[in-house]
């Protein structure tokens, strides 16, 4: 761990008042240490940590996540999955980065592992998502991930409109077929029509690019 | 070159509005650990800046407080949020890939061997009154009369070189229904030439010959060079008869057989031409000849009229041609009813 600092002022300080200090100070200069108020807190206990560090980037881990999953309820659920392992698995305790760091690291990590487990689920190997994931089957360098999101978002972009607007409310809303084929007059054979569409357009244009990897289950399972 | 990368730079590529060289740059500069901690800072906060939706924060965060109060029940909980990221949404349907391909392989061998005949032979047909010229790669001609059908190996047609059942043979191997003029080539390798009909095997060196291979039996007339005919006997014994140009070999169904020398051996069978030569040809024949040629069928009245013959040759390109000249000679009716012909003497007034 970092070396602290010796004051408890600290504590007493706003963390929305802390941030706009933050952002105050050039950049450069500004990323060593603004976490130091929360590890104040998972000092003195790791509940309140924790909880300041949910209230801090629960919101915007989230909102990382969807651009991976592109569902409101898997990018939630994935990232509360980490907030409890992070305080159940007392992860606070080994980290050598920034909460913010490992939290954005590992999110991404998530949501690589759960697009590709849907890619290869859609595959039908469903003895596949039990092998575990090597760190070699993960980009090799953090600014991938960025392609792999903008990669996604362009792949719904290019989907036609009515597809698309079915595909959203259905994935990123989390409704049931019925539900929007009662909202747009259609019938749920259509609806199901687009998803089944949308999906595999999706997984068409992600898989080669990002999940060639599986071809070595594919083949390895075969032989 | 790191200089460049600052705030902007990565608020832009976040918003994938860098070029595949910028990317290149912030790559390398991310990999080194002092920037990690830069690069996720800035991410953070950008994802401030550009929420993609806003979540219930006051619920979750009491469902975290729950969690993390609540030690005895935390081991459940934590569980159960472990499925949870894959339980909710089923986005692509399952299907078992291996089955698909399995079954599909199964039916294409089966496809595969259902077909064998149509992949493996090219069929050459002919329509009622239809006459065609069929030119073999060997360099051999063959004229399909009408309503006839000329089967030839697709791949392997005089591949001496391969003897395996369906995909070669040392011979020229063709099929024959219906009936066709055989304009065979000699090869310099002897290689003999095989015509196979319903109930005989016609084995040629090089030369030309007709065959007639009809439900009412088999015919050959050999025009030149010389031909062996295999056939079987009614007691199932397979024979061969050696035939010289002129000669007209017919053969039952049932496989009885008789061999006749032509007077005057045609230069072509006068089908090719769409001509028809009749010596003293009865009713009866003209009827199965209307049947296999244009698919008509005829009903003779009574069996008088059945017994008139006709001689002599006549052209006739389409079948009501032939029914008119018929007609004329035999000075008969000929009826139309539907499909069917009813032939009649005509009534002395």
């Amino acid at each position: 761990m970092r070396q602290t600092g010796s004051t408890r002022i600290e504590l007493a300080v706003d963390p929305i008042l802390f941030q706009s200090m933050d952002a105050a100070l050039p950049d450069e200069l500004a990323a060593p240490d603004d976490e130091l108020f929360i590890r104040r807190a998972f000092e003195q206990d790791a509940r309140l940590g924790c909880e300041l560090l949910f209230r801090r980037y629960y919101d915007t881990l989230c909102s990382h996540a969807v651009r991976f999953v592109s569902s409101r309820a898997i990018a939630e659920d994935l990232v509360a999955e980490i907030f409890c392992q992070f305080y159940a698995e007392k992860v606070f305790q080994t980290i050598t980065v920034s909460y913010r760091a490992y939290l954005y690291k590992t999110v991404r990590h998530r949501a690589y592992n759960y697009l590709r487990q849907t890619i290869r689920r859609d595959t039908g190997l469903e003895e596949a998502q039990y092998q575990g994931v090597s760190a070699a089957q993960q980009p090799d360098a953090i600014a991938q991930y960025e392609e792999l999101y903008q990669d996604v978002e362009r792949a719904i972009q290019t989907l036609p409109i009515q597809r698309r607007r079915i595909y959203l409310l259905h994935h990123f809303d989390g409704k049931k077929y019925a539900e929007i084929a009662d909202e747009l007059g259609l019938s749920t054979r259509t609806v199901e029509v687009q998803i089944r569409r949308a999906s595999h357009h999706l997984r068409d244009l992600l898989k080669d690019k990002w999940f060639i990897g599986m071809l070595w289950v594919i083949t390895g399972y075969i032989s | 070159m790191n200089e460049h990368i600052n705030k902007q730079r990565l608020f832009d590529y976040f918003a994938g509005k860098s070029t595949a060289l910028e990317k290149k740059q912030i790559d390398e500069w991310s990999r080194e650990p002092a920037h990690q901690e830069q690069f996720y800072h800035w991410l953070d906060e950008w994802e401030q800046a550009h929420r993609q939706f806003t979540t219930n924060l006051p619920v979750t965060f009491s469902r975290y407080h729950d969690f993390l109060y609540a030690e005895q029940s935390a081991a459940t909980n934590l569980s159960t949020a472990e499925e949870t990221p894959f339980r909710s949404i089923r986005p692509f349907g399952r299907r078992t890939w291996l089955l698909w391909a399995v079954a599909a392989s199964v039916t294409l061998l089966v496809g595969l061997f259902a077909f064998r005949d149509q992949l493996l032979t090219r069929t050459y047909e002919t329509a009622y009154g239809e006459t065609r010229v069929v030119n073999l790669p060997d360099g051999s001609a063959v004229t399909l009369n009408s309503n006839s059908s000329l089967q030839i190996p697709r791949f392997s047609f005089g591949k001496q070189w391969l003897d395996i059942p369906w995909f070669g043979s040392p011979t020229r191997q063709v099929g024959l229904t219906g009936e066709a003029l055989f304009s065979v080539t000699h090869t310099t390798t002897n290689q003999r030439f095989v015509v196979n009909t319903a109930n005989a095997e016609v084995v040629v060196l090089g030369t030309e010959f007709t065959v007639f291979a009809r439900p009412r039996g088999t015919k050959v007339v050999l025009n030149r060079g010389k031909v062996e005919v295999h056939y079987q006997q009614p007691d199932r014994q397979s024979r061969q008869v050696t035939m010289k140009p002129g000669d007209l070999l017919s053969l039952t169904p049932k496989g009885e057989l008789t061999h006749q020398q032509m007077q005057q051996p045609p230069a072509n069978p006068a089908w090719t031409e769409h001509r028809f030569v009749f010596d003293k040809t009865p009713l009866t024949e003209i009827v199965a000849i209307l049947a296999e040629n244009y698919g008509l069928t005829a009903e003779i009245a009574d069996a008088e009229t059945g017994q008139m013959t006709i001689s002599g040759a006549y052209s006739a390109k389409t079948a009501d041609e032939l029914l008119r000249i018929i007609a004329e000679v035999l000075n008969i009716d000929i009826d139309r009813k539907s499909d069917k012909l009813i032939l009649t003497q005509k009534l002395l007034q």
